[in-house]
């Protein structure tokens, strides 16, 4: 493979090139810079997928089980939704915390497992964020920040440290509270303040991850501090929240009611948590602070008796996953030795020490530039902090756990079988199962996966069907066979598809979507390759195998059931479509303003809640994208929503017109009709059953656009917590607010627009109002470091609301 | 620059004020801060810069070549005064600085811009000393010749373009080819990708870029925030101490201008 040149062998001897080059380049987009780390730097497929570490948990059962400090007694401490439950565990709370008082008591509100009768025990953790050196390319060393948790001895001494990108995955069962203590361990002279958010859950808003809610740096020098600094307990209490009701009352006006009964539909599967604190939210998160946080929740039912869908259908689940995160990087190479970070030379002469043969190159940084605020794009694929990975698998089942961690890319996912001999591809065939934190009511059959900025997506592959008579002849001599993982979607503008290069490719693509248009069109985008064989070592996939016995407990997955199109899985409780003047309806326009990003014409404004919704109610929220070509995915904290309604284009350029069975979308919005684009309703849903009824056969099918409001998905009523919004693109949602008050954000999910404002905040409050009322709402600072701060109460700004 | 025993005294001093800080959350707290932090710093050295109690020993960046000034390009600009200044060398490097875009015919955002810096001008001389900058550099640059910047300038009297006064940062107004204002648009990302909203300069006036050098955080704001979260977001980020960094939370009810 060719390199480029590199350094001598100290590894740093200067090159010709430095700083006065950058310079002249200016700092810009990545396909801007020269001096950058590309494909031909690197040897594809040589580094084993990595799989990040399990978080390890215990129990808590008394106050001594955690010290220094006690739980809440952090200097960011814990939610007051902690109290509710588990007050003798934790330091004293703040007398006036409001929801401590008892008009606002609601214990009962949050499900908790039971074992033998008694609620399961609390369940604790400790992470810390840190800047640590990697090779995320092969001798390339990289100075990147990451979650991690030490091991420590009997003694309490640090055994072993796993910082990681993605971070340790996080497992947690459903209904069984767990607090993880977070750190703030970045060296304090990097003025990070971090903030973790839990993307996809149901959480207390303080820890949430709310971008005010920071995590200081632990400690500056020479600085004391009240309580320990840089520390926030985050209290997950996993809970399923109960389920809404409307009701129209005698008069004619409606209300919402908490019912007794649970909404097990609402379990989370598939979270994840990453940074996200104020307004270096994209760079923490570029720089690695992400990871995986999945929810269990097979200890809850009884097979023969689960009351939330058919008998046994978590057997149609393979037992072995594999978590995909993918990435894009931009690294450039450091080319003046003295400009060597200590820390990075450290590791080097480290690296040198212990694994003399190691080819060394050098120091490459990950390119972030703070002054270009459209999009983050990278030109280097990395999947699970690995560039261009491989991973051994065998001819079974995986679970395939696909999350897109970019700040601005966006992924048309395909597997790829290349027949060696003439390298004729073909596609696999694999169900999905679940978009975003939740499982699908009905797995279906696709061939690709479109995944926007934090979306994710649960996959059953097969890769046994490479043993059916479609493949003859892609085996390799000794019979394995290689799979390559792609995007069919090059997208080369942090915009979003469809401008640059393929830029005419997606307007007005007369054959819309098949694969030859595509393929020449679109080069595709290499992830990661897997390599299948018979005796394939996938040890490294999750969960691994048991540390005791040192075997495979899955060694082969012949006891999962065959999942088809149609398999049914989750029942989810779907909301009746709403009738006007029987829901309160919020609008939200999302544009580009003032050289900015703006909601409603409005920056991000960390003291004033946009919405109050009423707690336990469901409000209808228009979402349309007024920014032109710009592709916002808006992720709404809180809980899931459910779409009633879309008008889109998908990044081919087609038109997509979506309906709820029984919606009047043109109800709640006159507006719709009229405009820029007209749009006639009947004719466009003809249009989009022609191209998408599920009558056309399979095959067909396979080629239509798949967007993840894809008819096939969207029609199960699924749930998302990011919905995409393309250029010019309107889509209904049902929000409910449940549980929680607030505050919590709700925002563009390419997280230089986050930074750049495009977010708003909500805060559900019990007590009952009108949409015009008044309200004093907690802004985020009420919880930083203030908790006596009852006075620190913002005014809700009259008029926005919707 | 202060001596050891200088620097941990303030070190106490700061950490008192750290450890007060909910006391001084109400209103006086901006304000006592200061005081505090003053009594700490009776002297400034001989070119007028004040100590910096709270900087801990070395402001580190995530990687070495890699502060982002390095990527701005070093053009050569007039200030107000006819000064040629470089962008970099002159006026970046190891300063915290917050520049903005405008023109002086500008009757949209820029006098909000202009205002907004005006008045954030003394809270960031009282935390920052002689260290902090403002620039406003002219999208006009034909227009703008550096006597009719002067003249903008002492509405604010900001004429000096590199000494604080009356207890006020440092403004510096500059000019410059329309090519080195243009490039110094592109490389503060002033730019749209749609070239009529990109030829747009009221497009680029209502926003402001500020930094550390030092510490290499940099941030864009909009113009038009309430104040107090600009002024809190400003120090928080530029800031080099717990002490700078989180004592100035935005206080809502607090001014709103």
């Amino acid at each position: 493979m060719k390199r480029r040149a590199f350094f001598g062998t100290m590894g740093f001897a200067a090159a010709a090139t430095g700083m006065n080059t950058s310079q002249a380049e200016g700092y810009r987009r990545c396909d801007q810079i020269h001096d950058k780390l590309t494909e031909a730097d690197l040897d594809l497929w040589s580094s084993s997928l990595p799989i990040p570490p399990m978080l390890p948990t215990r129990t808590v059962s008394s106050k001594d089980d955690v010290q220094n400090p006690p739980l809440g007694g952090g200097s960011q401490r814990i939610a007051p939704e902690f109290y509710w439950a588990f007050a003798s565990l934790a330091a004293p709370a703040p007398v006036d915390w409001a929801l401590t008082k008892p008009e606002h008591y609601r214990e009962d509100d949050i499900f908790r497992a039971t074992e033998a009768g008694q609620p399961v025990p609390l369940q604790y953790a400790e992470m810390s964020t840190k800047a640590v050196v990697k090779e995320l390319i092969p001798g390339w060393f990289t100075r990147i920040l990451c979650y991690g948790f030490k091991e420590r001895d009997a003694a309490g001494e640090i055994t072993a440290e796993h910082f990681t990108t993605p971070g340790p995955t996080v497992l947690a069962k459903a209904g069984h509270p767990l607090v993880i203590r977070l750190r703030n361990e970045i060296d304090p002279g990097l003025m990070l303040d971090v903030s973790m958010h839990q993307h996809g859950g149901h959480i207390p808003a303080h820890s949430d991850g709310h971008p005010n809610f920071l995590n200081e740096p632990q400690s500056f020098q020479g600085e004391s501090h009240p309580h320990e600094a840089g520390i926030r307990d985050y209290y997950y209490p996993n809970p399923v929240p109960k389920t809404v009701k409307q009701s129209v009352n005698p008069d004619g006006t409606f209300s919402w009611n908490k019912q007794p009964e649970w909404d097990y539909g609402e379990i989370q599967n598939t979270m994840w948590y990453h940074d996200h604190a104020e307004d270096i939210t994209a760079h923490n998160a570029l720089m690695g602070l992400a990871g995986y946080f999945f929810l269990d929740d097979s200890q809850l039912f009884d097979k023969e008796h689960d009351p939330t869908g058919p008998e046994g259908w978590r057997d149609f689940l393979p037992k072995k996953q594999i978590p995909l995160v993918f990435k894009d990087l931009c690294l450039c190479p450091i080319r003046q030795e003295d400009q060597i970070q200590p820390a990075v030379r450290k590791a080097i002469d480290q690296s040198r020490k212990t694994n003399p043969r190691h080819t060394i190159f050098g120091e490459a940084r990950i390119h972030f530039d703070p002054f270009d605020h459209n999009g983050t794009l990278g030109n280097i694929q990395v999947v699970n902090g690995a560039a261009y990975p491989k991973q051994e698998v065998k001819f079974h089942r995986y679970w395939l756990r696909m999350l897109d961690a970019s700040l601005a890319r966006m992924y048309n996912i395909e597997f790829w079988v290349v027949n060696p001999k003439n390298k004729e591809r073909k596609r696999l065939i694999f169900h999905r199962f679940g978009k975003d934190s939740w499982l699908f009511g009905t797995a279906i059959e696709q061939t690709s996966v479109f995944l926007s900025m934090a979306a994710r997506a649960d996959v059953c592959m097969d890769f046994g069907q490479l043993t059916s008579d479609a493949f003859k002849g892609f085996a390799h001599d000794d019979g394995h066979f290689e799979v390559l993982v792609v995007s069919t979607l090059n997208q080369k503008d942090g915009r979003g598809p469809g401008h640059g290069d393929n830029e005419q490719t997606v307007a007005d693509n007369p054959r819309g979507g098949a694969d030859e248009i595509r393929e020449e069109r679109d080069a595709p985008l290499y992830l990661m390759k897997f390599i299948v064989k018979a005796d394939a070592h996938d040890h490294g996939t999750w969960p691994k195998a048991s540390q005791d016995s040192g075997k495979d407990p899955y060694e082969s997955d012949t006891t999962s059931k065959v999942m088809v199109a149609g398999t049914k899985l989750r029942h989810h409780h779907v909301l009746d479509v709403p009738k006007p003047g029987e829901i309160f309806v919020r609008e939200f326009n999302f544009e580009r303003g003032r050289g900015a990003w703006q909601i409603n014409k409005r920056f991000y404004d960390s003291c004033i809640a946009n919405a109050v919704p009423q707690l336990w109610s469901t409000e209808l929220w228009i979402l349309r994208n007024r920014s032109g070509g710009w592709w916002h995915p808006i992720h709404i904290h809180l809980e899931s929503h459910q779409q009633l309604f879309v008008r889109a284009r998908n990044h081919r350029g087609q038109r997509i017109v979506l309906c709820r069975e029984g919606y009047d979308p043109k109800a709640f919005d006159p507006g719709l009709s009229e405009g820029t684009e007209p749009l006639d309703l009947g004719k466009e849903i003809l249009e989009w059953e022609q191209t998408f009824n599920p009558a056309i056969a399979a095959s067909d099918r396979h080629n239509a656009a798949t967007l993840d409001f894809d008819a096939a998905v969207w029609n199960l009523g699924i749930k998302h917590d990011t919905t995409l919004l393309g250029p010019n693109t309107e889509v209904h949602v049902l929000m409910r607010f449940r549980t929680m008050e607030g505050p919590f954000v709700f925002h563009c999910h390419n997280l230089d627009h986050e930074d750049m404002r495009m977010m708003y905040q909500m805060d559900p409050r019990e007590c009952l109002r009108s949409p015009d009322e008044q309200l004093k709402v907690r802004p985020a600072y009420w919880y930083f470091n203030n908790p006596s701060g009852a006075d620190h109460c913002c005014e809700k700004t009259k008029g926005d609301h919707a | 620059m202060s001596t050891s025993t200088d620097v941990n005294s303030l070190m106490k001093s700061a950490a008192a004020v750290f450890t007060g800080r909910r006391a001084l959350l109400g209103l006086g707290a901006a304000g006592a801060a200061a005081v505090a932090w003053r009594t700490a710093t009776d002297s400034q050295d001989q070119n007028g810069h004040r100590p910096q109690p709270d900087m801990p020993a070395a402001a580190t960046v995530m990687t070495s070549g890699a502060r982002h000034s390095d990527h701005l390009p070093d053009l050569t600009l007039t200030t107000q005064t006819g000064r040629q200044v470089r962008l970099v060398s002159d006026l970046v490097r190891d300063r915290i600085v917050l520049v903005s875009f405008m023109y002086t015919h500008c009757n949209g955002i820029c006098p909000l811009t202009s205002a907004l810096f005006q008045k954030l001008r003394k809270p960031l001389f009282e935390q920052f000393g002689s260290d902090v900058r403002l620039i406003s550099i002219s999208l006009d640059p034909i227009t703008d010749t550096p006597a009719e910047l002067l003249h903008y300038s002492r509405a604010f009297k900001a004429e000096n373009d590199n000494s604080p006064a009356d207890g006020r940062a440092a403004w510096t107004f500059l000019t410059g080819t329309p090519e080195n204002i243009e490039a110094a648009r592109v490389a503060f990302g002033y730019t749209d990708p749609d070239p009529a909203i990109d030829q747009d300069k009221t497009q680029h006036a209502g926003l402001f870029t500020f930094g550390n050098d030092k510490t290499n955080r940099w941030c864009t704001f909009p113009v038009g925030l309430p104040f107090d979260q600009t002024l809190a977001g400003v120090v928080r980020i530029v800031g080099t101490s717990s002490s700078h960094r989180y004592a100035w939370l935005p206080r809502p009810g607090a001014d709103q201008g």
